[in-house]
């Protein structure tokens, strides 16, 4: 593989160090569902509270994980498909920051200084370093893209007529996503939260700060998506043992994700007071159409995989799926992408019925929301960084894994418990269970006023998946850890690769050649979704400043002597 | 190399788009035809502070709900089965959720704004509500309920567990402005009046009852107690309250002594 030493060693700290920390991420998501259930009915467990614990785990898992290992694997992507050296003095630099702000958050969310959840919604105020910190990940993450641009640029200028790789597309795209959706938060973070948590002002428009937040936020499950796309465009066929069935779909799915992804972030706030209907109507038209890459992905991938099947003597309509190498251990990564795959089908479903305008009222903050988005971020997501950063260090390193076998059963084990552990949230979340509550302190203690005993079946089931979730990463963590144990051998790197599959139809569409249009595209339609509703909302004779208070107390800290 | 798409994937994009504007067109009928829509952005009305309940014409209501840590204002609701709500929602702290569970009723109650929904309430029985936005160390404890009855000729709001009274006339003064306090400098949030256990101990019955410390120490709660409990929380920390810390309160001495007689008063 080409690799410079000094990005060989960014990339393997990159994606040990949040597999490190995916131990306290994992440990307190299995407490979250023993909380829940009233299996645990205190509020806090080993001095960590269940709100401070419930942000270690989003922090963790949903933002520290997933940028570090879309980083990581992007360098190497980058670096490989293309042939060429990446700038190191940029990669080096975005490194340091990403470390510098995971470390200065995670010291604020341990200590106990911003208990706010991961969605760090005001006016609940945190320590200004925590603001500090995020800013710092962000600007980290733009720098480790910035160190690809030179390198692209170069070898387009030397290969004028070949088409980019499409795994180069796909991180691309997925950075170009990223670009668009932290420019809204960083204004959020910067120019509101961090000089009102510093008492510099005393009051901020809270509809305009979580309006930026969502702009932010929905963009953000496409940057967490794209990378596993990648895998699904790029390795899927060929572990499958057959090729790509269409390299022009491909293309197109990432730069439809490129435009389509950002400007809708408003179905997430279709509760939300201060925006005007017909935006939120809009913004649900405009995620209607998101799907359609998305459903262009699924029969592209179960064309490409009915090409490996019927290669290897699969035949009929429905029974080459049996083909499928799913218990060979020396393609132990296909189950990762397939079982993501098949998880990916509920997750998907379900988030368009979060994103369906009044339907979403039914659902709105209850379990059903993370039922969900342990379909997506916890299913395809979480399955890809795992396999993906095992194949890499693995490689990186020169070692071996012993237990190929188990690393194999890891996501079979993961899709049982997701799944079960979604069904209970689903089924609490229609019978209005909330979501972000320490129900065993009172919606499930027989005790409380609050009781509500429809809920506890549901809870307990999530209970049952999470032992089951929890059991599948020790299984992970075993077999990635004796990896790491491993004699290396580093003369085993030249012969590492990607794995890259052929295109069994290679087209040649003009429209998907060049990025630029998609991008000017992406910008355009961010500004016909978001322009207007955000200055009005910033106007807005009908919002009132609101002062920061502390989660522990209800005395408004700008009141405070 | 072919320079065409192919055929397939130009069916699969086109099955996607119907599909697609199938839903949509579903999404739009049912807010057309059936009003199934979500919050709009409602002029000139300006944020408010205190719930209230008022009857508009014979099954038509108006209800100002606020929510603040943690709990909602008015707590309880009772309406006659057929009631149709406007419900208009506000904070007076930081952002919470309404969802009134077992309606389409989910509604973000955000600091600074009014929120709007309209319910029907068809059926007779209980209709808890439920904060589904985290708003602090106490979310959990914040829930509230509406009691829809048969028979019932008006709505009414049961006496309001946190309303202030006007001041009864044997009520002593200093007890009158503690009571105030209790609520403005949000005791209310941790502490109850009715023997449910929010984040505090409650104070009812607390003066001359025996308080039991972390420490293993204990100690029957007397004014000075008390009045060290207000000034100096952490000093003494009742055991099994010891994960959530009571903050320190600006509090002039005056407003001390009203605190406290308030707190014995409450038996
Ligand atoms: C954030 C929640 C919170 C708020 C707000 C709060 N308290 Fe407390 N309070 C607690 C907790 C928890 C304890 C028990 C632990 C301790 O002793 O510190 C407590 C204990 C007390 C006690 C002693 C109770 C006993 O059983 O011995 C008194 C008296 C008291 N508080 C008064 C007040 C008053 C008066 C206010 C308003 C000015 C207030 N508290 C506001 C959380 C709170
Ligand atoms: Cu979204
Ligand atoms: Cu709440």
């Amino acid at each position: 593989m080409h690799i410079q030493p000094a990005i060989r060693k960014i990339v393997l700290i990159e994606l040990i160090l949040p597999i490190v920390l995916l131990i306290f991420g994992i440990y307190h998501g299995l407490l979250q569902t023993l909380y829940r259930a009233g299996y645990i009915k205190v509020a806090s467990m080993l001095g960590i509270n269940y709100y401070q614990g419930l942000t270690a785990h989003g922090v963790i898992n949903a933002i520290v994980l997933t940028t570090f290992f879309a980083v990581a694997f992007g360098h190497v992507v980058v670096t490989s498909c293309l042939k060429k050296n990446l700038h190191v003095g940029l990669a080096a630099s975005g490194f340091v920051l990403l470390l510098i702000g995971t470390l200065l958050a995670a010291a604020m969310i341990f200590t106990g200084h911003a208990s706010v959840l991961y969605t760090f919604y005001p006016p609940l105020k945190a320590h200004p370093l925590f603001y500090v910190g995020l800013a710092l990940f962000v600007v980290g993450s733009w720098l480790s893209f910035y160190s690809w641009i030179p390198t692209y640029r170069l070898w387009r200028r030397e290969n004028p007529t070949r088409k980019v790789p499409l795994a180069v597309i796909g991180i691309f795209s997925t950075f170009i996503v990223w670009q668009i959706a932290t420019v809204p938060v960083a204004v959020e973070v910067l120019f509101m939260l961090l000089p009102w948590s510093l008492g510099w002002v005393a009051e901020i428009n809270i509809v305009l700060a979580r309006t930026l937040f969502w702009f932010f936020g929905h963009p953000l499950v496409y940057f967490w998506l794209l990378p596993t796309y990648v895998m699904y465009y790029t390795m899927l066929p060929k572990l499958a043992g057959g090729k790509l069935f269409s390299d022009f779909a491909g293309r197109f799915a990432f730069l439809l994700f490129c435009v389509l992804s950002a400007p809708l972030g408003f179905h997430h706030q279709f509760s939300d007071p201060g925006i005007g209907v017909n935006w939120k109507a809009l913004h649900t038209v405009l995620t209607s159409f998101v799907a359609i890459p998305s459903m262009m992905t699924a029969f592209t991938l179960a064309a490409s995989m009915e090409h490996g099947a019927k290669s290897v003597g699969g035949t009929g309509l429905f029974r080459w799926w049996g083909k499928l190498p799913y218990m060979d251990a020396q393609r132990w990564l296909f189950p990762y992408l397939f079982c993501g795959l098949v998880i990916f089908i509920f997750g998907g479903v379900t988030g368009i019925i979060n994103a369906s305008f009044s339907m979403n009222s039914l659902i709105h903050n209850t379990a059903w929301i993370p039922a969900h988005f342990h379909l997506t971020v916890g299913g395809p997501v979480f399955l890809g960084i795992l396999g993906m950063s095992l194949y890499l260090v693995t490689g990186l390193l020169g070692s071996d894994i012993r237990n190929k076998k188990l690393a194999l059963w890891v996501p079979y084990l993961w899709t049982l418990g997701v799944c079960t552990f979604s069904t209970g949230l689903f089924m609490g979340g229609l019978k209005g269970e909330p979501r972000r509550t320490n129900m065993g302190l009172s919606y499930v203690n027989p005790e409380s006023t609050g009781f509500r005993s429809e809920w506890i079946s549901g809870a307990s089931i999530g209970v049952l998946g999470g032992v089951i979730m929890t059991l599948s990463v020790c299984l992970f963590f075993f077999v990635f850890f004796r990896m790491l144990a491993e004699k290396k051998d580093l003369t085993k790197l030249d012969s590492f690769a990607l794995i890259e599959s052929e295109a069994y139809h290679d087209e040649n569409i003009g429209f998907v050649r060049n990025l630029k249009p998609w991008i000017v595209a992406a910008v355009i339609a961010v500004l016909c979704s978001y322009a207007i509703p955000l200055y009005n909302i910033a106007t807005s004779k009908d919002i009132v400043g609101a002062v920061p208070f502390a989660p522990d107390s209800p005395m408004a800290q700008g009141t405070k002597k | 190399m072919s320079d065409r798409i192919h055929g397939s994937e130009k069916k699969v994009i086109s099955i996607a788009i119907l599909v697609s504007a199938a839903h949509l067109f579903i999404l739009a009928a049912a807010a057309l035809f059936y009003g199934l829509t979500v919050p709009d952005c409602l002029e000139g009305v300006k944020p408010f502070t205190e719930g209230s309940l008022s009857q508009k014409t014979d099954r038509h209501y108006e209800l100002h709900m606020v929510a603040r840590m943690w709990n909602f204002d008015p707590a309880e609701v009772v309406l006659p089965v057929g009631a149709r709500v406007d419900i208009f929602v506000s904070s007076l702290d930081v952002t919470h959720g309404f969802h009134i569970t077992g309606t389409n009723l989910n509604l973000a109650a955000v600091p600074g704004a009014v929120n709007y929904g309209r319910v029907v309430f068809g059926k007779p029985g209980v209709y808890p509500i439920v904060c589904n936005e985290y708003c602090g160390i106490a979310h959990h404890g914040m829930y509230g309920t509406i009691r829809i009855v048969e028979n019932l000729t008006a709505g009414y709001l049961p006496a309001k567990k946190d309303k202030v009274p006007e001041v009864a006339s044997n009520e002593p003064p200093l007890v009158t402005q503690g009571r105030k306090l209790y609520h403005e400098k949000g005791c209310i949030a941790c502490h109850s009046l009715d023997g449910s256990q929010v984040v505090g101990p409650t104070f009812k019955g607390i003066y001359g009852r025996l308080s039991y410390f972390t420490d293993g120490t204990s100690i029957k709660a007397d004014e000075a107690y008390i009045q060290e409990s207000i000034l100096f929380p952490q000093k003494k920390i009742v055991k099994g309250f010891e994960s959530v810390l009571m903050p320190s309160f600006p509090v002039t001495p005056e407003e001390v002594q009203g605190l406290v007689e308030f707190i014995k008063s409450v038996k």
